[in-house]
Formats: C-alpha cells, structure tokens, sequence
C-alpha cells in the first residue's frame, strides 16, 4: 500500500509541474507577462518593481524557478481589471458556486445512483427504457440549451421562479437543477453499465446457483463491486466542484467562479484566468489522488495482493 | 568454413515486477547458452514452457540482444535489432511462429503478404505464386484472407513468406504445437522437404521430443535457462543421460507391444521451475531422485561425460543410476 | 514440392454478413446526419438570403408556424436577418468546426500512441505524463484559459477543439500497436526487415482504423457541444461568421419576445449529437464490442 501511495503521489505531484508549466510557458508565449499580470494600465515604475521582484530580467530557467516560488506562496498576480489581487478575487466567488454544486452534486448522486442500479437490475423493463432516454437525452441536451429551455417554461411562460440573479433561494433553484439533470443522466448510464458488468460476472451466477437470496447477492457481492468504477465519475465530479458551473452561471447570471472566468477570458484578464486555471487543476488533481487512493482500499486487487476468491 | 550460426555464452535477464507492492525480480530467462547451427541441419532445442527456448530462438534470430555472450552469423557478428543492417539481414534469417493466425495480417490478402519481404528487401516480387505452389498451396490462395484458409494451410503461407527471400537460417517456434495432429506430420514434412531442397539450417524449437527427433540433427535439453544436455537425437532419446532428459522421454506415450512390459513413467516430484525463483546449484535437484550434497550447491557445466563422450551437465553423469529410484519422496512416504 | 493431398481443409469463407437494415432510430440517425451533411454543402444554393442580409421592416418576425408568413419561414431576428438562412450556415461551420476537429484530435492522439508505442522509455513516459495532464484539468477550462491567452482565431479554435479526446485515441493507439509487436502481425512483418512506416503505415494502422473510427464517431457529437458551449459563451466562433451555439448565444437575449431565434438551432444541435451518437453507439456495438 505504502508503494501504490508513493506512486501516485508522484505522479500528482508531477501532473501538477506540468499544469504550472503549461501556465508559464502558456504565459510567456503570450506576452511580457509584468505587463500582463500587472495589467496594462499599471505604473511603469510598479511594473518595473514586479519585474525586479519576479525576476523577469533573470535567465529564463530562472523566472521558471521563481515562477514556481510565487505560486506556491500564493501570488497570482492582480486583476487587471480593478487591481484587486487575483486569487482575493476568485476565493470571493467559490462560496456562490458551491452553492449551486453542491446541491447539484446531490441530486446526481440521488438520482444518478439509484436510476442507474434499478435500470440494471430490471434490465430491457420499461424503467430501463426510460432510464436510458434519460441518460442519452442527459448527454446530448447541453446545458445551456436545457437552462434556457427551463427559463423559458418556468420563468417566461408560468413566471413561477425568477430566471436569472442571486438574491434570494429561489434564484439557485434552476441552475441548481439544470446542473443536476445533466450530471445525474451522466452518472445513471455509468452506473447501469458498471452494474451489468458485474451482474454478468461468473461469481455472481454461482452465488445466485448456489441459491443465496437474490437480494443478498445484489447487496454484498454486486453493489460493492459496481461501486468501485462508479467511485472515478464520483472523484470527477467532486473535483469539478469549482469549475463545473461555467456555462450554468452563464445562462442564470449567477456571480460564481465560471462567470468571473468567462468575463476574465473576455477582457483577457489573464491573471485572473491563470489562477482559476490552476485552482481547477489544484482540485481536480486532489480528486483523483483521493480516487485513486479510494480505490486502493476498494479493490485490494490493485494494491498488487492476492486476488481474493469471491463469492 | 565457419559454422552457419554459433553463438556463444548467451544470456539474457528480464524485469519483472511483483504486484504494485512489490519490487521487480530479475529473471534469469537464458544463462550461458551456447549453440552451433551448421548449414542444412536442424538442431532441435526442447524443453517445458518458460524454460527460455524461445527467448533462445529470439536471440540467436538477433530479434533481441543477449545481456552477455554473442551471436555470430555466417562469421559476422549480429547487427543491433531495428539498425538497417539489422533489417539487411532479415533476408537471410527468418522465423516461422507459433500461431499462424496471429502471425499474418488479418486485413490483407495471403498473396500480398508472401510478396512482402520481397517488397521490403527490394527483390522480384513475381516469385510469389512459385513460393505459394512450394509450400503446397494452390495459385488462388493469393487472393485469399488468413481467416478463409485452414490453420495448416496458414502455417503453409507463414512458411511461404519466411522462405521468400531464400534465407539459409530459420528458427521455427513451436511450429506445429497449434495445429491439429492429423496436420502436424505434413507441416513436418513440408519442413524436412524444403531443408533437404533450399539447404537451409534450422533451429526447431518444441516442447515435443518426438517432433524434435523427426526433424533433427542435433537435439539440446533446455531446463530453466540453460542446456542440460545435447547430442544426436536418437541417443538422447533412447539413452537420455540426464535425469531430466530421462523424464522428458518417459513422459512419452509408448504404443505397448503384446506381452511386452510397461516401461515405468517418471512423474517429476517437487515444485514445478519458477524462472523467477531458481534453485541454487544444479536448477534440476528439487525435482531430481539422484541429487546430492554437490547438486544443491554447485551449478554443473556441460561437458563431455567421461564415459561415452555424451554431452550432458549433471554431477552424476558418469554414476550408473537406477531406473527404480524414480520413486520420489512423495511415494516412498505414502 | 510433391506432397500428399492436403487434408486440411478450409474452414470456408466467413457466412456473409446478413445485410439487415439498423434499428429505426440508427435510421433516423443517419437520415438527420445526411440532411445536415447536405445542407452544409449546399448551403450557398439553399440558403434563400444571405446570413448577413437585412430587413429591418422585419424585425424579430415570427416562423409560419407561429404565425408568421413564407417570406421568413423561420423567423427573423432582432436585425431582420431570415433564421432559416443563418441557420443553414451556422450548420456549415458547426459541422466544418467539428470535423476538423475531431481529425485532428484522432490524427495526433493517434501518433502520439504510436510513437509511445514504437519507442517505449521516455517517450512513452513523456506521452502518458500529458495524458495524466489533460485528464486533470476540464477540457472546457483549459480551452478557455488558452482562448484568453491567446486570442480567437478560426484556425486556433478548430486545433484546440482537436485536442479534445487526444488522448483517448493515443490510449488505444498505443495500446493496439504494443500488442500487435509484442506477439502478433506486426512484431512478424518487423522481423520481415519491414521499417516503421510499413509496420505502422500499411499493417497496424488499417487493422486499428475501425476502433480509430468508432472512438471518432463518440467524439464527435462532445466535440459540437464544446464547440457551441465556448460560442454561446461568445469565446468560440466570433460574429460576424455564425455558428449554432453562437446563435443561441445571441438569440438568449430575445428569449421572452422571439424564442424562435434560439429554439431553431438549439433544436439542431440536440438532433445532431443525438443522431451520431446514436450511429457511434450502433457501430461500436457491430465493429467492435471491446469498446467500452
């Protein structure tokens, strides 16, 4: 165990060099990155300074070693918009968007999970059918055509909630479900198609033939090896906590992390933009560490000891 | 005039990771292997699977480089898998593999496939129906794909396209263990046919000592890695010198003459050989009813046995040892 | 070489495939595909104005099915321009966008796999280190967060849509190519004397091509959504060219007095990613059942 940890810590440790790689050399091919990260409108001699201080005027190895100094002590630079400092701005919009994901990240769950084991479980019945229209109708309706679809009978035609803003509850109730559906159609087709998986594995027809109750088998032999695909969409989900909101906070004008990256792309605020970029990864990174590690512990397979006889 | 092939000490260790826990074992797969291949003969190299046979078969084709030792072709040393000298050579060695259907592309027609290597080698690609017609298929299997022929008329075709280019080596790797019985024999004689015809040396690789002798000139025993004894086919056959050959050759069904007593069948006794976990001294001794306090400790070279000459690594060669003392451990306890 | 008569006989040409039409709904699929696939070629002959053209008498006019008349048949928006027309080019740009896209995605996923492959070590290394390093970060944001560094341009955008699923196409391709050397067809017509470009060009590459197309047909339809997902949030595809996700971007603002706007091409959108995923899932199933 201790081995697989190690592994897999380096190796997030690694995608996460990449990820501040990317922004540098991303950065650097862009522009004068003093200019860009102080914004355009900034004081020379203020320019200058941060300049001196990030060590623009070192060889380039330098600045990337100091790049790196910066960004693990947490200067992102500023907005180039109000001066603000980037990360300041971008901490100040993740409670707003929480608020729409992790609500939605129930509703996946409740939702998603459920519908997917049922549909397995009865497969080819009507419930199955309609799970699956569920699921693809899930995939191919983006989000922002079902938010608006939502707007436009719910907020237009019945007037019943508001259709966009932040200022009351009732506001989060349409993005809110807008995130959920899609995700929680994502989330049933995989679990239906992990389920059947392990429905169709040898140990379960034996312990099924071996007459244990049908309803034991699903309990202690299907569902805990269903979950253990299930738990990577779950990791990604959760990872996607920050970022999985841009084209939803859109659609309703809600103030979250996605909108100040839509409008930081727009006005090209790129410090801004690169910290959203390496937050995101930060997080999504973390996830999968999580996941990975999870799955450890789910399947000892992995852990690289003996397979252990089932059923 | 130099031997067609002879390769010299060859050894070659693989990596192998135990788990995502554990560390990686080294795995000795050929230790000092030594082998002679003279032009127009076959030597036949047997042994049970994972006792490194192929892995020999791919170092002496230079398919992969030994760790040690050396392989020298026609008097010229082999050049670094994948160089363009390398792929030069080709056209004089080849290989005929263990799973015909595996070995050709599924994708393209048989005819385009023998035309090949003399596509890549620059060659007269008209040769084609001539090499099909050699090997006992008929004109219109060009256009056919591998999938629509039988799995000897495939290992035909794969033997068609190995002898295009006219090589004087060929290693073939388990040529007929995939084939069905009735079909094996021919491939067999299709083999011995094309040698006596072309003049080409073999290497027959087969964990089966009856089509080994069939096809032979010379046979080697392979235990875990290393050569435990060679010489001519029917002596080891009928006189195996070394306690593994013994087994080897009893494990043969014999048809019973009226009257005539059954030969006693040795069953090898103790683990079977892991590559991974090889035992100290003479490999063989877990499994061996003969071995003794030098077998555990010390590994035994290959030698010329003092009494006959035989070409065998066992410290007990020159001892006289009992047909009776195969039964082992297990069985004198029960 | 004389020879007894072979015994072995033929296991006989496979069964022909029976030539059975696909389900009703594949047949839809492929219907919706051709019609989109027609109107995006003649769309300069269809199309009855020109996306761009005017009618400011006919500001935000209904389609005939809401009342509206033949003139526009699909309405008109808030500057007089005839839906229906703007519609037929969105299509084109949408489908051109798409297709290059997912080319280029398949065609260096793909020879990033083979060079992984071919080389093994740290190439290998390297090629599976950026798989790790676009599976950590949502495409969508990564896309952005180059948009803003560098700006939009068409020929930008196509290539960076392209490199959405790179990385599945280099798992497989990678992945197919290892176990064809290692023991099969491949590793055979190396030790022909074959090089590389006939080992890969003419032998892995033709017998991989049908997962390489099925993974393509599933990355289509994600590659039309992100592609009208990035327009409809006005960093895709810039006016005055249109392209569907651009059009429910813009015709969001009209969406209580002339819904027509954002209904007509959201519609299409829904359509087309449901018909070729819905080809994409039938020919997985009939291709290649590994695919999962």
């Amino acid at each position: 165990m201790l081995r697989f940890t190690i592994t897999r810590l380096l190796r997030a440790a690694i995608t996460i060099v990449m990820v501040v790689t990317f922004a540098f050399v991303v950065l650097r091919l862009s522009g004068d990155p003093a200019q860009i990260i102080m914004g355009a409108d900034a004081p020379p001699e203020a320019v200058d300074a941060f300049r001196t201080a990030w060590g623009l005027d070192e060889p380039l190895w330098v600045q990337y070693v100091s790049y790196f100094g910066a960004i693990f002590s947490g200067d992102l630079g500023r907005s180039m918009r109000d001066g603000r400092e980037a990360i300041v701005l971008v901490l100040e919009r993740i409670p707003a968007t929480l608020a729409l994901t992790v609500p939605a990240l129930f509703i996946k769950l409740a939702l998603g999970i459920p519908a997917g084991i049922l549909a397995a479980l009865y497969r080819n019945s009507a419930l199955d059918r309609a799970v699956m229209m569920f699921a693809v109708a899930g995939f191919t309706i983006p989000s922002f055509v079902l938010g608006l679809l939502l707007v436009l009978l719910f907020a237009v035609q019945l007037g019943w909630l508001p259709s966009g803003g932040q200022e009351s509850w009732r506001h989060a109730i349409l993005p809110v479900i807008t995130l959920g559906i899609g995700g929680a159609a994502a989330l049933a087709r995989f679990t239906r198609s992990a389920m059947l998986e392990v429905l169709g594995q040898p140990y379960i027809r034996t312990a099924s033939a071996k007459g244990v109750a049908w309803r034991r088998v699903v309990a202690n032999h299907a569902l805990p090896n269903a979950a253990i695909p299930t738990v990577t969409i779950i990791g990604f989900m959760f990872g996607s906590l920050i970022a999985g909101a841009v084209v939803v906070e859109s659609v309703f004008s809600w103030p979250g992390v996605g909108r100040l990256l839509v409008t930081a792309v727009a006005n090209r605020d790129l410090a801004v933009v690169q910290c959203i970029l390496l937050l995101v990864a930060m997080t999504m990174i973390t996830a999968n560490l999580v996941v990975d590690l999870l799955y450890g512990v789910l399947d000892p397979r992995l852990r690289g000891g003996a397979r252990k006889a089932e059923a | 005039m130099s031997a067609l092939l002879e390769a010299r000490g060859l050894s070659r260790s693989y990596r192998l990771r135990r788990g995502i826990l554990g560390g990686s074992v080294e795995v000795r797969a050929v230790d000092h292997v030594s082998l002679t291949i003279e032009r127009g003969r076959t030597l036949g190299l047997v042994g049970e699977s994972g006792c490194g046979k192929s892995t020999t078969g791919r170092l002496a084709l230079g398919l992969e480089r030994p760790d040690s030792g050396e392989v020298r072709f026609e008097g010229a040393p082999m050049p670094a898998p994948n160089s363009a000298e390398w792929r030069r050579s080709r056209a004089r060695m080849q290989m005929v593999f263990q799973d015909p259907l595996g070995a050709l592309d599924r994708r393209l027609p048989i005819g385009a496939q023998v035309a090949e290597p003399l596509e890549v080698h620059g060659l007269d690609t008209t040769r084609v129906i001539p090499l099909l017609e050699s090997v006992g298929l008929r004109r219109d299997h060009a256009d056919r794909y591998p999938h629509e022929l039988s799995g000897g008329q495939r290992q035909r075709a794969v033997l068609a396209r190995a002898l295009a280019t006219d090589p004087a080596f060929l290693v073939c790797d388990e040529p007929i263990s995939a084939l069905d019985v009735s079909i094996q024999a021919q491939v067999m004689n299709l083999l011995t046919d094309i040698q006596a015809e072309r003049g080409v040396g073999m290497l027959f690789i087969s964990h089966d000592l009856r089509a080994v002798r069939q096809v032979s000139h010379r046979v080697a025993v392979m235990y875990l890695g290393r050569i435990v004894e060679e010489g001519e086919p029917d002596a080891v056959l009928h006189r195996p010198a070394h306690p593994y050959s013994r087994a080897l050759v009893s494990a043969i069904p014999q048809p019973r003459r009226a009257g005539a007593k059954l030969a006693p069948r040795i069953v090898l006794q103790g683990d079977p050989p892991n590559p991974a976990d090889r035992p100290s001294g003479c490999a063989f001794h877990p499994r061996c009813a003969f071995a003794t306090d030098i077998c555990r400790a010390v590994v035994p070279e290959l030698a010329p046995r003092a009494s006959d000459g035989r070409t065998v690594a066992c410290h007990r060669a020159d001892d006289d040892l009992p047909a009776g003392a195969w039964t082992t451990p297990l069985e004198r306890v029960a | 070489m004389p020879e007894a008569p072979m015994t072995d006989v033929a296991l006989g040409a496979p069964p022909a495939r029976r030539r059975e039409l696909p389900p009703p709904l594949v047949m839809f699929g492929l219907f919706w595909v051709g019609l989109m696939l027609a109107v995006a070629l003649l769309a300069d002959v269809i199309s009855p104005y020109a996306y761009t053209a005017l009618d400011l008498r006919n500001r935000l006019a209904p389609p005939v099915f809401a009342g509206g008349d033949w003139l526009h048949p699909l309405g008109t928006d808030e500057l007089g321009r005839d839906v229906l027309s703007r519609l037929i080019y969105s299509i084109r740009t949408s489908l051109i966008i798409a297709f290059g896209a997912t080319i280029v995605g398949a065609m260096l996923g793909t020879t990033l796999g083979f060079l992984a492959a071919h080389f093994r070590g740290v190439v290998e290394n390297a090629v599976m280190a950026l798989v790790d390093f676009s599976a950590s970060i949502p495409f969508l944001i990564l896309a952005l967060a180059v948009l803003a560094f560098f700006g939009n341009s068409m020929l930008l955008f196509v290539l960076l849509l392209g490199l959405h699923a790179w990385e599945r196409y280099a798992r497989i391709a990678r992945g197919l190519a290892i176990s064809a050397s290692a023991q099969g067809y491949a590793g055979a017509v190396r030790q022909l004397g074959a090089g590389p470009l006939r080992v890969y060009g003419r032998h892995i590459l033709p017998n991989i091509a049908s997962t390489l197309i099925v993974s393509m047909t599933l990355a289509f339809p994600e590659v039309i959504l992100l592609e009208s997902g990035l327009s409809f949030l006005g960093l895709g595809v810039q006016p005055p060219a249109t392209s569907l996700g651009n059009m429910v971007g813009f015709g969001r603002e009209y969406l209580t007095r002339a819904p027509w706007i954002l209904l007509a091409p959201a519609v299409v959108i829904v359509l087309t990613t449901l018909s070729v995923s819905l080809i994409g899932d039938w020919l997985r199933d009939r291709l290649d059942p590994t695919l999962r």
